[in-house]
């Protein structure tokens, strides 16, 4: 019972911990992490979480060079081939894409989507047709 | 001495129009001045902001519309700063290019420079084919004035299919004052092309022509805006800066009374016009403006002393005295040196009238001003020599000797007083000392063979 006891508590802390993310406000390549963040899809205001909580500790040139870093990786991530992956996947249709790369996205992702769509129909028909083979076969072989 | 054609003085010389610089004939000797053509200074206007959120190839985003309908709102109602704190809230990859493009006109209107270059090139990043990013830019850099940067977003504009005159006129402006002429000439075309009653090209386009040395092109655009503009002075100043340059003297003449009856006030356009009456053998009005131009003191001793000579020249003596007494007047205003320069011309008259005492006054009162006077020492000695004061001419010859401008002169007068005197040793001792110190007066030699062959038949004999 003691046993089960820490390990709830232990637990409660870790869960806790998990959500609170160790940010550095100096010495950071917040080029690269600006890319890091826009290739896997999540959005610019990543950095608001930098100028909330450094405030004045943050470095001079840090946005600028975040933003850049952002820009290069969203221009990799938006492109058609990744939105028709997300489509094909069935995750779920990013909105992160600036105004002048959204409409390729979108277009990838609904292709994607469509793709899958057409795959899943093609499918089921062929488990149909393969029924409705059995019930032929039965019909003409009647025991 | 030795006559030429005055018109073959002329220097090079670079006239600016428009901001250009206009090549017209060469030649050049010293001590002669240039003939020119004064334009107005150079005028390029930058053109007034022509409000932001016009005109985009960018389109916004069906997420901004609403947005954007506020921002419209804020900057109908001259709220600028406003726009701008409104688009500060977003990180800029978060903004469409048009939006950008508005916030960087924003950035521009209120003259934040920095801050409408980097957003004008974000936005390039963005959509580097954005036309009106590259003209708007290339207006930023004229206006921080960096003409090089200014050019290629001009050149790009134009090669993404910009047709504005104002971009093509622009282009030309800088490739002209950056590149040279041939560079400029298409340019203002297109400009001109797109935009022919717009003055402001075709004067681009003619210093360009005559910079490219197209006169004949030059002429006949020339020809075309006086004839729909003949109350501007500053073209018929082209047209006689061109005249000029084709050494039709006469039309360079009339062209630049055109310009100055027009209202053209500049006072070396002036002597320009003095010089060419003076050259054309039209007394009268070049005296005309001299006076008006002493009056204003725009002629310096150094044209008067030149007109002296085209005059006297021309054995106009009368009216080279006539030229002196307006500057009598304006003695008081000129220094010693000048006043010197100024009896050196009286003696002159006096010598030549053959009044012998005014003469030596004036020349002993000119080399009182300037002892150093070589001009006043060599002329007076020579002077001496037609009175045959010889002794007292030796003595001006050797001050002459002194002074560094007349020295070569001054040496051979020496050696040539000694001949008149016919002390033919002294003469060929003289003409050795001048050898020695000119060895290229390679003609020296026959003088000195001559002397030396007189001398031995003297002995001889």
């Amino acid at each position: 019972m003691r046993q089960l006891g820490i390990c709830i508590v232990f637990a409660t802390v870790a869960g806790c911990g998990g959500n609170v993310k160790n940010i550095q406000c100096s010495g950071v390549d917040w080029a690269a992490e600006g890319y890091k963040t826009a290739v896997a899809g999540e959005s610019v205001r990543e950095f608001d979480q930098y100028r909330n909580r450094c405030g004045d500790r943050l470095e001079a040139d840090a946005m600028n060079a975040y933003v850049a870093g952002y820009g290069k990786g969203v221009a990799e991530f938006c492109t058609y081939d990744q939105g028709y992956a997300h489509g094909y996947a069935r995750q779920s249709r990013r909105d992160t894409c600036p105004a002048e790369l959204r409409a390729e996205y979108e277009r990838g992702y609904k292709f994607g989507k469509f793709s899958l769509e057409r795959r899943i129909e093609s499918v089921k028909g062929m488990e149909e047709g393969h029924e409705m083979s059995e019930n032929v076969e039965q019909m003409s072989n009647p025991q | 001495m030795r006559t030429r054609s005055l018109f073959r003085y002329f220097d090079p010389k670079f006239v600016m129009i428009g901001g250009a610089a206009l090549l017209f004939s060469e030649g050049g000797l010293a001590n002669t001045s240039e003939l020119k053509i004064q334009f107005d200074k150079p005028t390029f206007v930058l053109p007034q902001f022509s409000g932001p959120y016009q005109e985009r190839e960018a389109s916004i985003a069906p997420d901004e519309y609403e947005q954007a309908e506020y921002l419209r709102e804020l900057l109908d109602a001259g709220k600028r700063k406003e726009v701008l704190a409104e688009l500060e809230k977003f990180y800029s990859i978060e903004l469409s290019p048009a939006m950008l493009m508005l916030q960087a006109q924003v950035y521009f209107s209120l003259e934040m420079y920095d801050k409408a270059e980097a957003t004008y090139v974000d936005a390039l990043k963005r959509m580097p084919q954005l036309v009106r990013a590259h003209s708007d830019l290339g207006q930023l850099y004229l206006a921080t004035e960096r003409p090089e940067k200014a050019r290629q977003h001009f050149a790009r504009a134009v090669a993404l299919g910009s047709n504005d005159a104002l971009i093509h006129g622009q282009l030309g402006y800088l490739n002209l004052t950056l590149f040279g002429a041939y560079s400029a000439i298409s340019s203002y075309q297109q400009a001109a092309a797109l935009e022919p009653e717009n003055m402001q090209w075709q004067q681009g386009l003619l210093a360009a022509l005559t910079q490219a040395r197209m006169f004949e092109a030059a002429e006949a655009l020339l020809k075309d805006m006086i004839s729909r503009k003949p109350e501007t002075s500053s073209l018929w100043l082209n047209q006689a800066a061109l005249a000029l340059n084709s050494e039709n003297y006469r039309t360079a003449l009339a062209s630049l009374e055109m310009a100055i009856l027009l209202g053209d006030k500049d006072l070396r356009n002036r002597k320009t016009l003095a010089q060419l009456h003076l050259q054309l053998g039209s007394y009268d009005r070049a005296i005309e403006l001299l006076n008006e131009g002493l009056q204003k003191n725009n002629f310096d001793i150094a044209n008067i002393a030149e007109y002296f000579v085209w005059l006297t020249q021309k054995n106009m003596w009368n009216k080279a005295e006539q030229m002196l007494k307006l500057v009598e007047g304006n003695l008081p205003r000129l220094t010693q040196d000048e006043q010197s320069q100024y009896y050196l011309k009286i003696a002159q008259i006096e010598a030549h009238k053959g009044r012998v005492a005014p003469a030596e006054a004036a020349f002993k009162r000119a080399l009182e001003l300037d002892p150093t006077n070589g001009d006043a020492l060599i002329t007076q000695a020579s002077f001496l020599i037609q009175q045959k004061k010889y002794v007292e001419a030796e003595l001006l010859l050797m001050r002459a000797e002194a002074v560094a401008q007349v020295e070569k002169q001054a040496l051979l007068g020496r050696a040539q007083l000694y001949v008149h005197m016919q002390e033919y040793e002294s003469a060929l001792k003289q003409l050795h000392a001048v050898l020695q110190k000119f060895p290229d007066l390679l003609y020296i030699k026959d003088n000195i063979e001559t002397l030396e062959n007189i001398i031995k038949a003297q002995k001889s004999t």
